[in-house]
């Protein structure tokens, strides 16, 4: 259980935001591979992590999304979910802020499939329960570095 | 029907496109294999640990021609995409005098990738598409003349470029050797390209335009560089025994009972143990 106070300190990736990208910070941002380095190059929360996912290849796409989700971080068994791919649908471009925390999720799943906690929790666990397990896993890595809390959040509630 | 099961330790390994393992193809030839499996190693804390065979989740399979060649891969829910379920991932090959000349891969979408040899300049060209046939990618492998080895890498990627995103990644890859260690640096450079470049790169089957194409856009000013570097050391009978990357060393045990894989890094540990089974029905 998180304190209130816990729960605003962690909130900095607003913050950082805001710092990089002032009076834009909540302006449509453009859909581009461009756009994913400066915000991921900008803000210390997202590069500090960035090693942290194996350098994972980050990528925008002409897609507005996937059924609803915003962004995909792909990972295969040939190698050992090990290594991400990170693919931005262009609805995660609707704002600065809003992409900032899509990074720092999608970042939960790609630094949660290299370091292989993915591998050894899929080892004792079936496809679909692995998967729940890793959803919930990005959420609480985004809230635990300055992202917001999750436990009302759809996606989430889905894969309780 | 009985499975003959063998238990040959592999002779070479190692990572290529898409993670392919590389099989020692003269040893399943020559002892009619026509089968590998990939098992994880589990513990008894597993509750599918008593399933058959005990103590082992198989993880992919691997199957084989009458000469050796991998034509397929399988592994079951193999691919991961996060808010998804996952897919089965199947891999082809297909070969032609005994080189390969395509190889399709189907998960959350479906890529094919063909190979042009240009021996004269010891080159092999790969050319990938996406299933409406339209090009995403190319790959020049440049091979040494004395002895075919892989010496350098250039492959460009441009599979997600639109009207408003003209971004490719460009990975560069050297290869050296040195008696028993292989030392592979990539550089990955996202690189802003022209309309005129792109449609080089989709439509030419020229080798020297697109190496040309290439020299130019690798000068380029890059938006984004990453360097990478990993060793390949070798034990004496030519089998890779440990990769060492930057944070992390993944070590190749072999015994009579398969190959064993574990791996550490250097902040948290972790293991795992995988074997490989191979059978000949």
């Amino acid at each position: 259980m998180h304190k209130m106070e816990d729960m605003f300190a962690k909130n900095r990736i607003d913050k950082e935001v805001n710092t990089a990208y002032g009076a834009n910070a909540d302006s449509a941002a453009p859909a581009t591979d461009a756009t994913l380095v400066e915000m991921k190059n900008s803000l210390p929360t997202l590069k500090g992590i960035y090693p942290k996912t194996g350098y994972a290849a980050i990528e925008s796409s002409k897609l507005y999304s996937i059924g609803s989700a915003e962004a995909k971080t792909f990972a295969y068994d040939t190698d050992n979910y090990k290594k991400s791919n990170i693919v931005f649908y262009r609805t995660a471009f609707s704002s600065y802020r809003n992409l900032a925390h899509t990074m720092l999720h999608e970042f939960g799943h790609a630094v949660n499939f290299y370091n292989m906690n993915y591998f050894n929790y899929r080892s004792s666990q079936s496809a679909s329960a692995s998967n729940s397990w890793e959803e919930r896993q990005a959420f609480k890595f985004a809230f635990d570095n300055g992202g917001r809390p999750y436990q009302n959040d759809p996606w989430y509630k889905a894969n309780q | 029907m009985r499975n003959i099961k063998t238990t040959f330790v592999l002779m070479l390994l190692s990572l290529k496109l898409f993670a392919q393992i590389d099989f020692p193809q003269d040893v399943i030839a020559k002892n009619g294999i026509v089968k590998a499996s990939k098992y994880l190693v589990i513990s008894k804390n597993n509750p599918n640990y008593y399933k058959k065979p005990a103590g082992l989740m198989l993880q992919s399979e691997t199957l084989f021609d009458n000469k050796g060649h991998v034509i397929s891969v399988f592994s079951q829910n193999g691919a991961v995409a996060s808010h998804s379920d996952s897919k089965d991932l199947k891999q082809y090959y297909f070969y032609k005098d005994d080189k390969i000349v395509r190889m399709s891969r189907v998960d959350f979408d479906s890529i094919s990738v063909e190979y042009l040899y240009f021996d004269k300049k010891n080159i092999t060209f790969k050319i990938k598409t996406n299933d409406k046939n339209e090009r995403i990618g190319l790959e020049l492998i440049y091979n040494d003349s004395n002895n075919g080895e892989e010496i350098k890498k250039l492959e460009i990627d441009f599979h997600n470029t639109t009207e408003l995103n003209n971004s490719v990644n460009l990975y560069k890859s050297t290869i050296t050797y040195s008696k028993n260690i292989k030392k592979l640096k990539v550089s990955r450079k996202l690189i802003n390209i022209s309309k005129e470049q792109l449609n080089t790169l989709k439509s030419s089957i020229e080798i020297e335009k697109i190496e040309n194409e290439l020299s130019v856009i690798e000068k380029s000013t890059a938006i984004d560089v990453l360097n990478f570097q990993t060793l390949f050391i070798y034990n004496k009978q030519k089998q890779l025994i440990k990769e060492v990357l930057q944070d992390r060393k993944i070590e190749y045990t072999y015994n009579k009972k398969g190959l064993l894989i574990s791996c550490s890094n250097n902040n948290k540990q972790y293991s795992f143990i995988s074997k490989f089974i191979y059978s000949k029905e």
